[in-house]
């Protein structure tokens, strides 16, 4: 979830101004060898960096571009030895200039009309690089009188002291983090499915109930945020008891169908999913501790502590459950009836107290993922609905029902998320790379990697 | 799954008599569902919670060894009876006197509009295309929204980006969900129904990225998405003047697209129809019913599904490139997974598998949003608003119909799968 961090902002101001408003248009056209200025301060401009200590000085008659650099992050400073170029609508440049010190650059220009001021980014400073959202060209339109400026945003990020192995090993960190809150929720969803049949599609609401009953127990009864966390699983583990209590059970029974409970969850999900934005609304809320935490070094590896500490919750509760469904006699009897229920029925098990045991395990689990993503960063009704189609690519990926498919897809997706962007996935649609992993694996190996083989259709 | 050896703990007592253990009567527990359904959605379902708890309670009278929950619907008519004189009161106060901050006249204006206007016709074209997929098919396409998003977008790319006329973007537009169709049919037709759900799904979802995405700016406009294809259409409108027929009104704009998509609509339905009254359709039937049986005769069951999916998803793509010309701007937020699912409430509503229940289903249910969000609106506005506002601001008030939306289609589908048309015996909803 972690991307890399946007740090700094900078700003190109452009300035057109006109020094002649009020003559007329064939002036400013007659007066195109105020061009020439250009020729001769762009060799001087693109000597070395020292010449650039030099101030740009706005030509004395005719039109002129003007652009300055800033570093809006860093108070505004200057960038400096950056190389603009200016060409005109036909494609000719018409100057080029590198930023002086005061991160300006002027390059006059023979008319007025459309001219692209491009950034050559290569020439930008060390650890400043423009951010993928932005185009390294401006378009500017030069209007006949008084003089226009405009503001052109550009983002640029950090790239943290650039090499691959170490992004590589970010990523990875932030993908495991990702994957195993991820497997979590998938855990969930996977006890659910293997035992009921249910394909859940409230699931993600149920990990954004974590997140919000957290959010409930530490600004509004004024917990600490480790209480209010572990309260909100308990809660969660008792909203899945009720819901299985008041909804599904009372359904199994009736001999629903599982397409019709499955569109069921569909409205059950609309339903809390509007409930919490009713109930705090659709702004973005944290909770009162361990919102912004510095890094700490660990050999290649920097993490905040509440990084560390969601990573160790999370591996622990995974390892504990998995031991527990391996070992225990629950875990068996869980196993038993996710396998076969009428056999287990017959053989004297409580199916219907099993099934009461997965669903409280599995919105435990699923709740702590809300949890974790809470302390991780923020919460918001819709958390956990944009995690869902992740949590189902996860459990698919692995295969559907078993439990070391999901925390297996689960990882697979954290990773793929958080990597893919590495290797040309473009950031702001990171998830597209893993749906589609979702859908060759379906046309692959429809059983998910780990699945069981079977006819699944 | 819901074999059980132990006693179902509604029932410490064994019954002696049926088999079967006593339950809550089912018209009780939709009688009391009913009256507290009646809370949301402003007293509207009380006058049949009362109804239904008479009935119920006549039946467990008439009966009363069979079911338990006697309780349960005294209940039920009691809220439904309270809820009803309240719904009087403010019937009355609402439309022949100015006491109420709520003027009903202009929430009933309001909701009629939406249930005539182009909004109900989106969600009929796109419940159309669905009900060929899951009313008729039985597939569970989670996806519409991916194919009205690749019919909008086909429109507004190939004129706008691509520069081409008009005529063809229309073309394109159909075209797309055809390609879309096959590219999503060959891996999931395959599989079982709810594979099929999560990889329609998060098609759906990708395109919608895609279609916003900061990379492909260029070509779908990002964020913003893309306008100024849809001048054509526009000039083609023939209509000048507001109408205005007392309760309802529309511009001329919506005039026009009222045409064009009632139209469309229409002619939708007429394929539907036609096509699911030949043995084409009959064989699409069968497979909802049992897909190895028609396997077993010899039909070749993926070549039908491919065919279903390719339909409905153009009906899906038509209601795209219908709400692409009916604003004039394509947005990528537009087409996100809410669509479908509201698609699917139209659908269930009006009845699945019925020509015509997508499109009473589409108009019903913009009445109720559109009504719905206009009480709650004016309810919450003002001053002195009539909601108390530590119970509900103006934010919150458009919030009220979608949560109502929500718990209408788990109730809809618990207690009426079959929606108001539709036969219970036809509804692939008992699928593994």
């Amino acid at each position: 979830m972690q991307r890399l961090r946007v740090i700094t902002l900078l700003t190109a101001i452009v300035f057109l101004l006109l020094l002649q408003p009020g003559t007329a248009r064939a002036d400013d056209t007659t007066e195109s060898p105020g061009a020439e200025p250009t020729s001769e301060s762009s060799p001087d401009a693109t000597g070395d960096l020292e010449d650039a200590g030099e101030l740009a000085t706005p030509p004395d008659e005719g039109s002129y571009i003007t652009v300055k650099l800033i570093d809006k992050s860093n108070d505004d400073a200057p960038v400096v030895g950056v190389t603009l170029t200016v060409t005109d609508a036909d494609g000719a440049e018409v100057g080029s200039a590198i930023t002086d010190v005061e991160g300006r650059i002027i390059v006059p220009i023979p008319d007025n009309g459309t001219y692209d001021v491009e950034l050559d980014e290569d020439t930008l400073p060390n650890g400043i690089e423009l951010s993928e959202g932005t185009k390294s060209v401006i378009q500017i339109r030069a209007i006949i009188s008084g003089a226009n400026g405009g503001l052109f945003p550009i983002g640029v990020q950090e790239i943290v002291e650039v090499p691959f192995s170490d992004r590589l090993i970010t990523a990875v960190t932030s993908g495991v983090k990702f994957g195993l809150l991820v497997a979590l929720a998938a855990l969930g969803l996977s006890l659910i499915f293997g035992t009921t049949g249910l394909t859940n599609f409230a699931h993600g609401e149920l990990i954004t109930f974590g997140a919000i009953a957290t959010y409930i127990c530490n600004r509004g009864l004024g917990l600490p945020v480790i209480a209010a966390g572990a309260l909100a699983v308990v809660i969660s583990a008792f909203f899945g008891w009720a819901q299985d209590k008041a909804l599904w059970r009372p359904l199994r029974r009736r001999g629903t169908g599982l397409i019709a409970m499955m569109i069921v969850s569909i409205g059950l999900g609309l339903f809390l999913r509007n409930l919490y934005q009713y109930l705090i609304g659709s702004s973005r809320q944290s909770l009162s501790q361990y919102v912004s935490q510095g890094r700490k070094d660990y050999g290649p590896i920097s993490l905040a502590d509440k990084e560390l500490a969601i990573i160790l919750v999370a591996t622990i509760t995974i390892t504990v459950t998995c031991i527990m469904l391996m070992r225990t006699r629950l875990g068996k009897s869980m196993r038993a009836v996710s396998d076969n229920p009428a056999l287990s029925a017959s053989s004297g098990m409580r199916v219907d107290g099993v099934i009461s045991s997965v669903w409280i395990l599995g919105t435990a689990l699923t709740g702590l993922s809300g949890v974790l993503l809470a302390v991780n960063s923020q919460i918001n009704f819709l958390m956990g609905f944009k995690l869902l189609l992740l949590v189902f690519a996860g459990v698919t990926l692995g295969g559907l029902g078993t439990i070391w498919g999901a925390l297996f897809g689960s990882m697979v997706i954290g990773l793929m998320v958080e990597v893919g962007p590495l290797f040309g996935v473009p950031s702001s649609i990171k998830e597209v790379g893993a749906l589609v992993v979702l859908i060759l694996v379906l046309l692959i190996r429809p059983q998910g990697i780990l699945g069981r083989r079977e006819r699944v259709g | 799954m819901s074999t059980s050896t132990a006693p179902p703990a509604e029932s410490p007592t064994p019954v002696d008599a049926p088999t079967r253990a006593r339950q809550n009567n089912p018209a009780a527990v939709g009688a009391i569902v009913l009256a507290l359904l009646a809370i949301p959605l402003a007293g509207i379902t009380s006058p049949f919670a009362w109804l239904k708890a008479n009935s119920a309670i006549k039946q467990m009278d008439a009966n009363p060894e069979s079911y338990s929950g006697r309780n349960l619907a005294v209940a039920a008519r009691i809220l439904g009876m309270i809820g009803t004189a309240i719904l009087v009161v403010f019937l009355v106060l609402g439309f022949f006197t100015n006491s109420l901050p709520v003027d009903l006249t202009q929430v009933l204006k309001t909701a009629l509009n939406q249930a005539f206007g182009p909004n109900a016709i989106v969600y009929a074209l796109a419940a159309i295309g669905l009900n060929v997929h899951f009313g008729y098919t039985g597939l569970l396409n989670f996806g519409q929204a991916g194919f009205m998003a690749v019919g909008a977008y086909g429109l507004a790319v190939s004129v706008v980006t691509w520069d081409l006329p008009f005529w063809l973007g229309v073309v394109i537009a159909l075209g797309a969900p055809v390609a879309l169709a096959v590219l999503l049919g060959i891996p999931t037709l395959r599989l079982r129904a709810d594979y099929l759900a999560i990889a329609t799904i998060a098609t759906a979802e990708i395109l919608r990225l895609i279609f916003g995405a900061v990379e492909t700016k260029d070509v779908f406009g990002g964020s913003n998405g893309l306008t100024g294809y849809a001048n054509r259409y526009q000039d083609m409108n023939p209509f000048e003047s507001r109408l205005d027929l007392g309760i309802v009104s529309f511009s001329a704009r919506d005039q026009w697209s009222m045409v064009v998509g009632w139209s469309l609509v229409a002619l939708c339905c007429l394929i539907v129809w036609a096509l699911m009254r030949s043995p084409w359709g009959r064989v699409l039937r069968s497979i909802r019913e049992d897909e190895q049986a028609v396997r077993s005769l010899g039909k070749n069951v993926f070549a039908y599904k491919m065919q279903s999916l390719i339909i409905g998803g153009v009906f899906g793509g038509l209601a795209g490139l219908f709400l692409a010309l009916k604003q004039a701007s394509v947005v990528p937020s537009d087409y996100s997974t809410n669509m479908t699912f509201l698609a699917f409430v139209a659908l269930l509503i009006g009845g699945a598998a019925r020509v015509f229940g997508p499109v009473i289903g589409a108009m019903i249910l913009w009445f109720l949003i559109a009504g719905l969000g206009s009480f709650f609106g004016q309810a919450t506005a003002g001053v002195d608003p009539l909601m108390p506002t530590w119970l509900m601001d103006s934010t919150q008030s458009s919030l009220v119909r979608f949560i109502g939306t929500g718990l209408g289609l788990m109730l809809l589908m618990i207690f009426r799968p079959q929606g108001m048309f539709g036969d219970r015996r036809e509804i692939a909803i008992d699928g593994r």
